[in-house]
């Protein structure tokens, strides 16, 4: 069978408590083979979770988006690809809703078992390229005592950022302030970077811990 | 391509009541809309994008529906009507095969705050009400393009013809459906909406913003095309600058 980890994609995660539209590839939608692309369907078999093989036509991985992590070294989009992930978007200097999202991923992997746990990947992006350098996605990382090689925290160029949030479906703005507001999205990836599960609602993670059990059996 | 700007365009949602106005600095943009000819050669350049290859993240089911086949426009569309039924992906890979990228949101409304003679109509009541007007009518076919005026900045079709892509779409944090939400904000966030909205007369642009809320990346609607820009800087490619 399929071993599918869980990629918790940490999807923008909101400064602001407004809300976006799900995106159209999320829900339903990635439950059904495209029909151009029957043989790259999420579940479908193990030989095409293979490096190299092209990701199905709803994957997140599709954007080939180029990151640096905490550690300052080059990653993709699709470095947890094969594991389920959680994952959201952030920004480092956010006081406000950041710091909880961070603190609720950590409690959603608690409450996976450990063998489940061992399989469910965190990678956040961030929102702030002009200002998130792997020096301050490092202090972040401390701060929170997840320093970890399951935790990645990215940042792209501008351009890959704007891609990420778009297909995550994350809204956000940059203000005067500096402050930059986003829709708060935690969501979880299957093996091949499809959405399975995606929430703005950081109080009810239900769904998102019920869709990382699953994926991660 | 003509140039647009340098100017200041307060947007209806800037999130902080009372901010000032966004500087835009001078850029290049198309004068009419991208139309299916133009859409058509990118495709057939860049096979990625065509109808049925194009990953559905990036295009949903509507992506290019009209045309008659992946490389054929067909009675359905014609060579000079703007292209529509393309995602918001789709917009930007095209703009970027050339050289060029989509408009952001102050640009395209700073272009579009234009009429003949002003470079800020909006407080124009017969402006406002043409916008409006086409706003309120069901979509009919499409005109070719360049198909009306242009503005001061010599743009022409920035209303009347589609809606058009902008590159930060998904900017709007503020949504106008956030009523929906069960939880206990929603009185405080509708009433946060009003008092954000710096000028809650300028119907159309609210229009707008409303718009582009409901949109995803990969969206695609019948009355929804796009048009490229540029920094003001940058050489055209010569493929380009025509338009």
């Amino acid at each position: 069978m399929t071993r599918m980890f869980v990629s918790l994609l940490l999807l923008a995660a909101g400064c602001s408590k407004a809300s976006a539209p799900a995106p159209a590839h999320t829900a339903e939608t990635h439950a059904e083979p495209a029909s151009h692309d029957h043989a790259q369907h999420v579940h479908t078999h193990e030989h095409q979770l293979l490096p190299g093989a092209e990701p199905s036509a709803n994957s997140l991985y599709q954007l080939q988006a180029a990151l640096r992590d905490q550690d300052g070294k080059s990653i993709g989009l699709d470095h947890f690809r094969g594991h389920v992930v959680l994952t959201g978007m952030f920004y480092s200097s956010c006081t406000n809703i950041c710091p909880m999202l961070v603190a609720r991923v950590k409690a959603l992997q608690e409450q996976l078992d450990p063998e489940a746990r061992k399989q469910v990947k965190v990678l956040l992006v961030s929102l702030d390229p002009a200002r998130d350098d792997p020096a301050a996605l490092k202090r972040l990382a401390t701060t929170h005592s997840v320093d970890q090689p399951s935790w990645r925290f990215t940042v792209g160029s501008e351009d890959t950022t704007r891609e990420i949030a778009a297909a995550l479906g994350i809204r956000y703005r940059g203000m005067a302030s500096g402050e930059i507001n986003h829709t708060p999205v935690l969501a979880v990836l299957d093996a091949d970077g499809n959405l399975q599960s995606r929430t703005e609602d950081f109080g009810d993670a239900s769904t998102l811990l019920a869709a990382m059990v699953k994926l991660a059996k | 391509m003509h140039a647009v700007g340098p100017g200041k365009i307060r947007l209806l949602y800037d999130g902080t009541a009372g901010a000032a106005p966004a500087a835009v600095e001078a850029f290049q943009l198309m004068v009419r809309p991208v139309t299916n000819q133009e859409f058509l050669q990118f495709v057939t350049d860049n096979p990625r994008w065509q109808r049925g290859k194009a990953p559905a993240l990036f295009a949903d089911a509507g992506y290019l529906s009209h045309w008659r086949g992946p490389l054929e426009l067909g009675d359905g569309a014609r060579p000079n009507q703007p292209v529509v039924q393309v995602s918001w992906f789709a917009s930007k890979a095209f703009c970027q095969a050339y050289g060029l990228r989509l408009p952001s949101e102050v640009e395209w409304e700073l272009a579009a705050a234009a009429d003949s003679s002003k470079a800020d109509a909006r407080q124009d009541t017969a402006f406002r009400e043409r916008i409006l007007k086409w706003y309120s009518q069901p979509l009919t076919q499409l005109p070719d393009v360049p198909a009306g005026a242009a503005n001061i900045w010599g743009i022409k079709d920035l209303h009347g013809v589609v809606w058009e892509w902008v590159y930060d779409f998904n900017n709007n944090v503020v949504r106008g459906d956030s009523r929906d939400r069960r939880d206990g904000e929603t009185a405080e966030f509708c009433g946060a909406t009003s008092l954000n909205a710096n000028d809650t007369t300028d119907y159309p642009s609210f229009m707008r913003f409303a718009f582009r809320s409901s949109l995803s990346g990969s969206s695609t609607a019948g009355s929804l095309g796009f048009r490229c820009a540029a920094d003001a800087a940058r050489r055209v490619p010569k493929r380009a600058e025509a338009r």
